[in-house]
Formats: C-alpha cells, sequence, structure tokens
C-alpha cells in the first residue's frame, strides 16, 4: 500500500479574520486613535504585526440606540473599545425577559398533571413566532442580529446607567477569564465599537505595557481577591497578607481558548498524541516555582510511565497544584515536580511565588489544610517518601482517588471533565426499555431532549444530553443571547421564543449535545419564513428546570442505570461508577 | 450528590426488611389458623390488594411527571419484594396444591404465569444488560434495520471492489455471506441468542484465506469484522427484542389475572353462605 500526499497551504492563524471587512484604511485609522497610537510597531514580532493583529483579530461594529451590546451573564471572547458615541452600562440587573433570557418558572401542579393530556402530538410543536413577548430585535447592515432595550427611560432610572465614551476598553475580563459578563451594556445614542477577539487582545497585552498593566490591575481590583478568598487556601489569611499574595501573583494562560473548534479533530487522535499536544504548564522533575492555582478551564495531571505519561487526576476552577512539594521543600527534602501539569484545552493559572507561600501562605494553615492539600498522596500508592498511603484516610483518598487510569484518561481526552449534569448510563443495568426517553418527552410536550446514545466509557455511557458545563462554550456567540446560565441554579438554558435557530451553540457544543429542529404548528404545518426557509429552533436538556423533583430522566429509570452527575465530583462519580 | 449506596448493602437492608415483614405476616395468618378462623378471605384480600399495588406499577410509570409518587427504581424494588411476599401468600392461600375448581385453576395458573414471568423478567433485566454491554457497539433498537443495512451495503461494496482479478472473495459472498447479511435470523437465534454461525462463517473465511489473491486479504479482513459487527447487532436485536416482549407477556397476564381474581372474589362471596 502507498500512502499519497498532496501539497497544500498550511492554515495560517488569520486565514479567517474576525472581520473580513476590515480595511487597510480602517487599520491605519485605528493607528491613530489610542491606546494603538501609544504601541510601538516594532515590540511586535514579525509573524504577528500590530497591522496584523487590528486587520484580522478585531471589527468595528455599529450599534443603535438601545442595542444591547453584551449581557450580564453572558459568555464572550470577545472585548470592545468604544471610537465613537457612548455606551450605558446597567449597574443593576435587568429583568430576564428584556434580555430574551429563558424562562425558568415551574410548573404548577395543574400544569404537570395536564401534561397527561395536554402534550402535543405533533413533534416539535410551536406557536406562531409572530405570538411572541416585548423583545425587540433587528437585523443590523452586516446580517447581524440585535436585540435591543426598548424603553430604557422606564427600566432604568439615571442613577442606574454608568456612561463610558470614545477610547475607553469594556468587556475585556470575560473575554479573558472566561467568566460571565458582569453587566449589560447597551448603546447610547448611535455608537462605533471595536471589537477586539480574545487571542488580538492577548497579544496586545503582551507587546502593551499600558493594556496589560491595566487589565492586571482590573482583574486584581474586582476579581482576584474574590477569587482567593473562595479557596480554602486562603480562608484564614488575614486582608493585609491576601494583599500582598495579589501583589505577588502572576497571570500565566495556556493553550487554546476556542478548543472547542478543533475538539473533534483532537478527540480522535492517539492519546499519546494528544497529551504530547497538550501545552506544558509544569513538567515533572522542574525546579517548583510557587504554588499554582487553576483559575479557569481544565489541566492534566500526569505522571511519566514507561515511554508515556499516565493520567493522575484533572484539576479544575479553584484547584491548586504544588503545595506537597513546596512543604516537602520545607521539611528539608527539597524535590522538583512529582508530575507534569498540562493545558487541557484552555486553561488559566496564578503562580505565587514560593517565598510568597512560604512566608504568608503557610502560617496560617492548618495541620488539617496542609493534609488535604497534598491531595496527590492520596492518588498513589506511594507517598512522595516513599511509605504506603494511609488507607484509614478513606474520605481524602475518595476525594482524589484513581481508581481506573483508563477511565480517566477517556474522561479527560473526551473533555467530559466539563459536564457539571452529564447523563451517565450503567450499560450494564440499563435494560434498553427507554423509560427515561418517555419520562423526558412528556416532561419537554412530547419531545425528548437528549438521545440515549454517546461515548462509552468501560460499561458507562455518557449520553447526547447537555451537561450544563463547567466551561459553558455554547454561550459564546448566541447573537440574542437566547442561550443563557441561571445564575441560581446553573443550568444552561435556551429561551424558545428568542433563539434565531442559527446553530452557533450547535456547532460550538463539543459534546454534540444541541439539536437545531424544524418546527410545526398545532396542524403539524411546517413554520417556514417568507421565503420558503424553515423556522429552526435549538433544543437541548434544561434539566427538567420547570418539573418540580429534578430532571424526569433519573427519576423514571426503574434500574438505578442513569445518573446526573457532576464530573468534577470524582469521589461521587467513581463510587457511583464502581457500586 | 449524595455518595451512592452500594448495591449489596441496599440489597442486605431490604432483604432483611422484606424477610422481617413476611414473618410478621406469616406469623398473623398462623395466629389466626391457630384459632380455627378461616385464613382464606384474609389472604385472599392480602392477595388482591397487593396485585392491584404491583398492577399499580405501570400506571406510575406512565405518570412520571408526578414525582411526589417516588422514584420508578423505588417502586421496581418495592414492586420485586412484594411480589416475592405474594407469592409465599398465594401458596398459603391455595394451602400448597392445585385448587379443584376450573375457574380457580385458571386463576392459578394465571398467577404462576404472571409470577413466572416475573421472576424471568428481573433474571433477564439484570443478566441481559451484562451481554449487552459486552459488545463493541450499543445500538438503540430502532434503528437495528438501518445498522444491519449499513453493515450489509458496507460488505456489498467491499467484495465488488476487491472482485476484479479473482471472483472467489464474490462467489462466497454470495453463497455463504448474503444470507447472513441480508436475512433476518431465525426464531430459534431470537429466542437462544448464540455464536455459532457467526464462529462458523469466520472459520470458512478464513479458509478461505489461502485462496484469495493477496491483495484481496485485507478485503477478507473486513469482512470478517462486518460479520462481528452484523453478528453483534443480531445479538442486540435478540436481547432487546426478549426484554421488549417479556413485559407485555407479564401485564397481559397481569390484566388477565386481575379479572379472573375479581370474579373469584364475587363468586366467593356469593357462595359463602349469605356472606354479601
Amino acid at each position: 500500500m502507498t500512502l499519497e500526499s498532496v501539497i497544500t497551504e498550511r492554515p495560517q492563524r488569520w486565514d479567517e479574520p474576525f472581520g473580513p471587512s476590515m480595511t487597510e484604511a480602517d487599520v491605519t485609522r485605528l493607528l491613530g486613535i489610542a491606546p494603538f497610537s501609544n504601541m510601538q510597531e516594532e515590540a511586535f514580532p514579525a509573524a504577528i504585526p500590530l497591522r496584523g493583529i487590528l486587520k484580522n483579530d478585531c471589527r468595528i461594529v455599529t450599534f443603535q440606540d438601545g442595542d444591547i451590546i453584551l449581557r450580564e451573564g453572558d459568555y464572550g471572547h470577545s472585548a470592545f473599545l468604544i471610537l465613537e458615541g457612548q455606551v450605558g452600562v446597567a449597574l443593576k440587573s435587568l429583568p430576564r425577559k428584556l434580555l430574551g433570557r429563558p424562562e425558568s418558572k415551574k410548573k404548577n401542579w395543574a400544569q404537570i398533571v395536564a401534561q397527561l393530556w395536554g402534550n402535543s402530538r405533533v413533534p416539535e410543536c410551536r406557536k406562531d413566532p409572530a405570538d411572541d413577548g416585548p423583545l425587540g430585535s433587528r437585523l443590523d447592515s452586516d446580517g447581524q442580529t440585535r436585540v435591543f432595550l426598548q424603553d430604557i427611560p422606564r427600566v432604568l432610572q439615571p442613577g442606574e446607567i454608568a456612561t463610558m465614551g470614545a477610547g475607553e476598553l469594556f468587556g475585556e475580563m470575560a473575554a479573558l477569564t472566561r467568566s460571565p459578563r458582569s453587566a449589560t451594556v447597551f448603546a447610547q445614542g448611535s455608537c462605533v465599537l471595536l471589537e477586539v477577539r480574545w487571542q488580538g487582545l492577548r497579544d496586545l497585552m503582551k507587546r502593551s505595557d499600558a493594556l496589560r498593566d491595566y487589565t492586571s490591575q482590573q482583574y486584581r481590583e474586582h476579581s482576584l481577591n474574590v477569587h482567593l478568598r473562595q479557596s480554602p487556601l486562603f480562608r484564614d489569611m488575614s486582608d493585609a497578607a491576601v494583599d500582598v499574595v495579589e501583589q505577588a501573583i502572576q497571570f500565566e494562560s495556556y493553550g487554546d481558548f476556542d478548543w472547542q473548534n478543533r475538539f473533534r479533530a483532537l478527540s480522535r487522535k492517539d492519546i499519546v498524541d494528544q497529551i504530547d499536544g497538550e501545552p506544558l504548564i509544569v513538567s515533572e522533575g522542574d525546579y517548583v516555582g510557587g504554588l499554582l492555582l487553576i483559575r479557569n478551564g481544565f489541566a492534566r495531571v500526569s505522571r511519566r510511565y514507561g515511554d508515556g505519561h499516565r493520567t493522575i487526576t484533572y484539576l479544575g476552577k479553584g484547584d491548586s497544584f504544588g503545595l506537597d512539594e513546596i512543604l516537602s521543600g520545607l521539611e528539608g527534602q527539597q524535590q522538583p515536580w512529582r508530575y507534569s501539569l498540562r493545558a487541557v484545552g484552555y486553561v488559566d493559572v496564578l503562580m505565587i511565588p514560593t517565598p510568597v507561600v512560604e512566608q504568608f501562605l503557610l502560617p496560617t494553615m492548618s495541620e488539617e489544610a496542609k493534609r488535604s492539600a497534598r491531595q496527590f498522596d492520596y492518588t498513589l500508592d506511594q507517598r512522595s517518601d516513599g511509605s504506603k498511603a494511609d488507607d484509614s484516610q478513606g474520605e481524602q483518598k475518595a476525594k482524589r482517588s484513581v481508581p481506573d487510569s483508563d477511565r480517566l484518561e477517556t474522561l479527560v481526552q473526551r473533555r467530559l471533565i466539563n459536564g457539571q449534569q452529564a447523563m451517565l448510563i450503567d450499560l450494564e443495568r440499563c435494560t434498553r426499555c427507554d423509560d427515561c426517553v418517555r419520562a423526558c418527552a412528556d416532561a419537554h410536550d412530547g419531545n425528548p431532549r437528549f438521545l440515549r446514545k454517546g461515548p462509552v466509557v468501560g460499561h458507562h455511557m455518557v449520553a447526547h444530553a447537555c451537561m450544563h458545563c463547567l466551561d459553558p462554550v455554547c454561550m459564546i456567540g448566541c447573537p440574542t443571547g437566547a442561550i443563557a446560565r441561571d445564575q441560581e441554579t446553573g443550568v444552561v438554558n435556551i429561551n424558545d421564543q428568542t433563539c434565531i435557530g442559527c446553530a452557533t451553540c450547535a456547532q460550538s457544543c463539543p459534546y454534540e449535545n444541541i439539536r437545531i429542529v424544524e418546527v410545526f404548528d398545532k396542524k403539524q404545518r411546517q413554520l417556514v419564513d417568507e421565503r420558503s426557509l424553515p423556522i429552526l429552533k435549538a433544543t437541548k436538556c434544561d434539566l427538567c428546570v420547570q418539573q418540580h423533583g429534578g430532571p424526569a430522566c433519573q427519576h423514571a429509570c426503574p434500574h438505578d442505570a442513569l445518573v446526573r452527575m457532576n464530573m468534577r465530583q470524582v469521589d461521587v462519580l467513581n463510587r457511583w461508577l464502581d457500586r | 450528590m449524595p455518595y451512592p449506596e452500594t448495591f449489596w448493602r441496599r440489597r442486605l437492608r431490604h432483604g432483611i426488611a422484606f424477610l422481617v415483614l413476611l414473618a410478621i405476616a406469616c406469623a398473623m395468618v398462623w395466629v389466626q389458623h391457630s384459632q380455627l378462623t378461616d385464613t382464606g378471605f384474609t389472604t385472599g384480600y392480602a392477595l388482591l390488594i397487593a396485585i392491584g399495588i404491583l398492577a399499580s406499577y405501570s400506571l406510575k410509570k406512565r405518570l412520571s411527571f408526578l414525582r411526589f409518587l417516588g422514584t420508578s427504581s423505588g417502586w421496581l424494588h418495592f414492586h420485586v419484594y412484594l411480589a416475592t411476599g405474594t407469592v409465599v401468600f398465594f401458596l398459603i392461600h391455595i394451602g400448597f396444591r392445585m385448587p379443584q375448581g376450573i375457574l380457580e385453576q385458571i386463576l392459578a395458573v394465571l398467577f404462576m404465569s404472571v409470577s413466572c414471568s416475573g421472576f424471568v423478567g428481573l433474571y433477564i433485566t439484570r443478566s441481559y444488560p451484562r451481554k449487552l454491554a459486552a459488545t463493541k457497539q450499543e445500538y438503540l433498537f430502532e434503528s437495528i434495520p438501518v445498522e444491519r443495512m449499513k453493515v450489509m451495503l458496507h460488505a456489498e461494496s467491499i467484495v465488488l471492489t476487491n472482485s476484479h482479478n479473482s471472483t472467489t472473495l464474490g462467489d462466497f459472498y454470495r453463497d455463504r455471506l448474503l444470507p447472513f447479511f441480508a436475512l433476518p435470523r431465525s426464531v430459534w437465534y431470537l429466542a437462544f441468542p448464540n455464536g455459532r454461525l457467526r464462529r462458523t462463517l469466520m472459520l470458512e473465511l478464513r479458509n478461505l484465506d489461502r485462496y484469495l489473491p493477496t491483495d484481496q486479504r485485507p478485503a477478507a479482513q473486513a469482512l470478517g469484522r462486518l460479520i462481528q459487527n452484523k453478528d453483534d447487532i443480531d445479538f442486540h436485536f435478540a436481547l432487546q427484542g426478549q426484554l421488549k416482549l417479556w413485559l407485555f407477556f407479564h401485564i397481559g397476564c397481569t390484566v388477565a389475572l386481575i379479572g379472573v381474581a375479581l370474579i373469584h372474589t364475587v363468586l366467593v362471596h356469593l357462595f359463602d353462605g349469605g356472606a354479601l
């Protein structure tokens, strides 16, 4: 057999510019405006010139009066610089309905009982979209759907709006930290903005001290303290010590922010190639520079085994790495990193230098806290000092136990660790009776919202049901904000009324858990637009948010074969898998 | 989410509770019997109520959105234990011998049919999933005809693209593999699925290998994999079919049992010396 090859152009970073309509004239104009006018073009490498960033990672967008630029709670991948006009920042949370958010109101008992006979016999039956609520939307000149706030003076009093003008930057923290937008921003009059996608923003920050200092300061002021205080490591630390730690922290990002775009191709790769391809955060055997805190994303902890690397565990938001090595160093057993840490997809890391940890953090930690922080002792048979791990520490061991390395590899390889409500089906108990599917359909007007298919790990299937991910990449780019996370319940839900069926969410979901469906009226006539194209809607599991008592699928399984599981709770996951 | 309990611990807990309750119930009947009271009505009504509760599980499954009724899994546990207790009560009720009257015999046969199908169901719902999970791939019952068609078309395309310089593989496919890929399996296989035909075909394919040109051997190996796939699909069809079929039988017998049990109750009262 001969291996044929075809010569082709190697894909480049800017093959697909962010804004295809950006011209050289636009770039030249931008170079005359702050902060770009203050940047030194020579500071940028030849491969990533400033002009290139502006041309390919930026786009100029125009908004009309009242247009929502970004919504509180949305996940975004870009920041905005105001070029002309001004924008308003809502200082209070706006009503969900006004932002086009899904209503999470539960059905009353009469409505629940009425499901017995009231569910539609027509699949994906909808009422005429023209009958829908007060949300206003329009198409702009670029063909983008813009949602606008109606009657702003009635919704927001003058004191409830902060105004930002030309030259000001907003949205950068959510774009860089992959966190929800903290406020709703809307256009006050006509305004022109420069939207910078995160890759461009990252490169601009690297070469512009002013921009880097500005964003770092913003993060230190608004988010870092909250982040540190959420970690049990810093709970007992004084405010003054936390201030010192905050100033010493270094921010680092690894991996690909838009990992979901390459995920499907990547997941087909061999596990060895996949691990080798993951950006290395720290390497086993290297000098320990400090304590690492995972701010966002996931990281793989691995150890050299033969010629490859064996996954020991995975870390996510709020986890720390390296305390064991620092503690050992303090006890006079100086040692290098015992494990390697790699970015799985994308990960944001905070690094606290070792001297700061030793001086400010360790003295405030109790022995118990130190013991529980040395989590990796319990993952392997051998401790760092060579002694056997203590089995009496059952709870601790369970917290990070890794009974099956292959299982863990698969969970990380397929990024299933992202799921907060993943649907696990034990195939050795499931009788394929489909009671779960029927219950789901009963709860959703006759339409099941998941497929009893999916990747199989051992004898457990992770079904194609929305996992309500920790890193909800499906929410990035929704033009109407129809897909959103409920801040109280964590459920990612789609507002059927405001969904325009653009399939952005379905294409972004790496797990194929969102389906785009054609919709019908009660008489089973397909709903089409004026060009006879079908009206489409995105559908997915909503965790039965309108029902009482949790997801119907789990409730309906007669054989205890199905569970909705937070994949971050490794201890519970392992116990369920090994029942 | 709380830590899940292991199945063995749960079985032990439920099993002990069941045995204690059954012992108490039996003791109550024995006390009544030792007082020379007719226990027929007590055990009979206990059976009728138990059958009603057992049958209501099917209704509960249709009311899955009424969460206050409890989980389906909880109901199934209760169903299994109550059904086991009901069998004991049934034996006490008929005095451990076959009844004399035609109606009573029909009733007894129906009860045994329901009980036996229930226990068979319990066995297959616990053992078949393991067998299904052991196959390489998972198949939805509804999509099995499509999967079969896909495998057959794939096999056909392999044979067609590899028959240009020798008809050996094509002839073997036509004579031995086409019926396997194209036709449904026998009723015997659906009742007792086994790997005999797969093993036979694989052996024949291996024996054919030495007659094939070198460039057709990979195609023969690919056909071997498709035989395995098709056999897995048939295996899923047979086992999943049985898992669905036994329930129809169980529920059908239950409906008949309830009907005959009600007639029996009325007749017993009519001929009980004016009890009505």
